[in-house]
């Protein structure tokens, strides 16, 4: 059963040509990266799915309306509460306050952030925000999640455990995720299948299964397999680069 | 308190000053002395806070009031329409030069004696800081915002109230903090001209009577409302402005 799945996609800013007859899709409940260079288009694509830019050419079909966004940098409102902050997506949705609060307060809670829902995003470290971030994008669709580079922006340690801490969390919501990333061992640790963009403009992207088990264990990165499925996503990537 | 004692203690060295050196000069009608001043406040208690002082401050509600509105609402209006803005931003841009004090004798010429004319100097003086703050403050808010409520579904009403209208609020202070001191010179100003009462008309009054004191007083006033405005205001501004854009 498909969550999303986008159709001989081409588009075009201006005069350059970025998506050029671009065929992908996602599963209910997977989790699927896609990496590729700086610049490649892959925002562009997010902004497709997401309704900011309006198609030109090919079809995207979504099971659900709403896709949850999560953006690269937190984009946390600053005069909200916490709190304020992950209703957003249910009040713009004329769901009722009391329900907003309470839907939000539980998914707070599960993630132990409770305690700062009064509190100012100021107030917050890096990744605290972006589990609030999180929780607003769960707020915002029943299903698929968009996450455009989350982790980038933060240090090594925090990355480390927000990537735990996503997957936890993606597996026991069974929620469907497509993520950006540069990060080519994040993907490999998180993803189900990787889609990897190996030219400009964006034909056809590469695809990989990941021959891993879940629950997945960070050890079992270090398989020869594993080492050498990197190797050779690396080496497309900078092929795609030139 | 504390942070204050420094000021509180120079300011109250230079009114001892003051005391003094009025004194040593002792012509009261070109500089009076502080006890003086305050003297001659006693002396005229009942004009000056039940008649002048209601007379400038009715001057200054409707003024300021008639400014928001029509500030405020110029603000919304060109944010709203891309014509409306290019129609009337070039033309705020360019009152902002005009000198709008040297109007205030069209005013007079026009309203006469009756309340629109100080009425009319201090919504000239405080308009076009207030449209223009607010508009630039609405217009100030930041496009991913925008672009994330797109993606929830949220109507262009909703990116309004929810995130132009709160951009706009440290703007919308800053020119208020501006403005209500500003509207003050206007209502005394607009008083000199063409008034029968208020506490710009009776300094004036006093001028011609070349008494220093009874100058001195009403200033004291008018400065003491102006200062008390912009302490109201901060405190408004510290309540409702609860984060600090860094």
């Amino acid at each position: 059963m498909e969550s999303l799945s986008l159709e001989q996609l081409s588009f075009r800013y201006d005069d350059k040509l970025i998506l050029d007859g671009l065929d992908l899709y996602v599963k209910k409940g997977e989790f699927v990266s896609i990496i590729g260079p700086s610049g490649c288009g892959k925002s562009t694509l997010f902004r497709l799915i997401t309704g900011l830019e309006k198609l030109q050419q090919g079809m995207i079909r979504k099971e659900y309306e709403f896709v949850g966004y999560m953006p690269q940098r937190d984009a946390l409102m600053p005069w909200r509460t916490i709190l304020k902050n992950t209703t957003l997506p249910l009040e713009c949705k004329k769901v009722s306050k009391a329900d907003a609060t309470a839907k939000s307060m539980a998914l707070l809670k599960q993630f132990g952030l409770d305690h700062y829902a009064n509190n100012y995003p100021r107030d917050l470290s890096g990744g605290m925000k972006q589990r609030v971030s999180f929780i607003r994008a769960l707020n915002a669709s029943e299903d698929i999640l968009l996450l455009d580079e989350p982790f980038s922006a933060l240090d090594a340690l925090t990355k480390i455990e927000l990537q735990d801490w996503l997957y936890n969390q993606a597996k026991s919501l069974n929620k469907t995720i497509l993520f950006i990333t540069h990060d080519v061992d994040e993907a490999l640790y998180l993803s189900d299948r990787i889609y990897t963009v190996t030219e400009t403009p964006i034909q056809q992207m590469h695809e990989t299964v990941v021959p891993l088990e879940h629950p997945r264990i960070r050890e079992n990165l270090g398989s020869e397999e594993i080492q050498k499925l990197k190797i050779d996503l690396l080496h497309l990537l900078q092929k795609g680069r030139s | 308190m504390k942070k204050n004692a420094p000021a509180i203690i120079v300011g109250g060295i230079l009114l001892v000053l003051w005391e003094i050196v009025a004194r040593m000069i002792n012509e009261m009608y070109i500089l009076p002395s502080p006890t003086a001043i305050v003297l001659k406040m006693w002396e005229f208690r009942e004009a000056l806070f039940t008649v002048h002082l209601p007379a400038t401050a009715e001057v200054l509600a409707i003024g300021l009031a008639l400014s928001l509105l029509l500030g405020i609402g110029l603000a919304i209006a060109m944010n709203s329409s891309s014509w409306v803005e290019r129609a009337f931003y070039p033309l705020l841009i360019a009152s902002q030069t005009v000198p709008i004090t040297a109007l205030a004798p069209i005013f007079v010429l026009w309203f006469g004696y009756t309340i629109w004319s100080k009425v009319l100097v201090t919504v000239l003086i405080t308009f076009f800081p207030i449209a223009i703050n607010t508009f630039d403050g609405l217009k100030s808010s930041k496009r991913e915002f925008e672009e994330l409520m797109l993606t929830y579904g949220a109507s262009k009403w909703q990116v309004f109230k929810k995130l132009q209208m709160p951009s706009a609020l440290p703007q919308l202070f800053t020119s208020l903090k501006v403005a209500v001191p500003l509207s003050i010179i206007g209502a005394a100003i607009g008083e000199w001209l063409g008034a029968q009462a208020g506490l710009g008309y009776f300094s004036k009054r006093m001028m011609t009577q070349l008494d220093g004191a009874g100058v001195f007083a009403p200033i004291v006033i008018l400065s003491a409302m102006a200062i008390i405005s912009v302490i109201i205001l901060r405190i408004a501004e510290k309540k409702l402005i609860t984060w600090r854009k860094d």
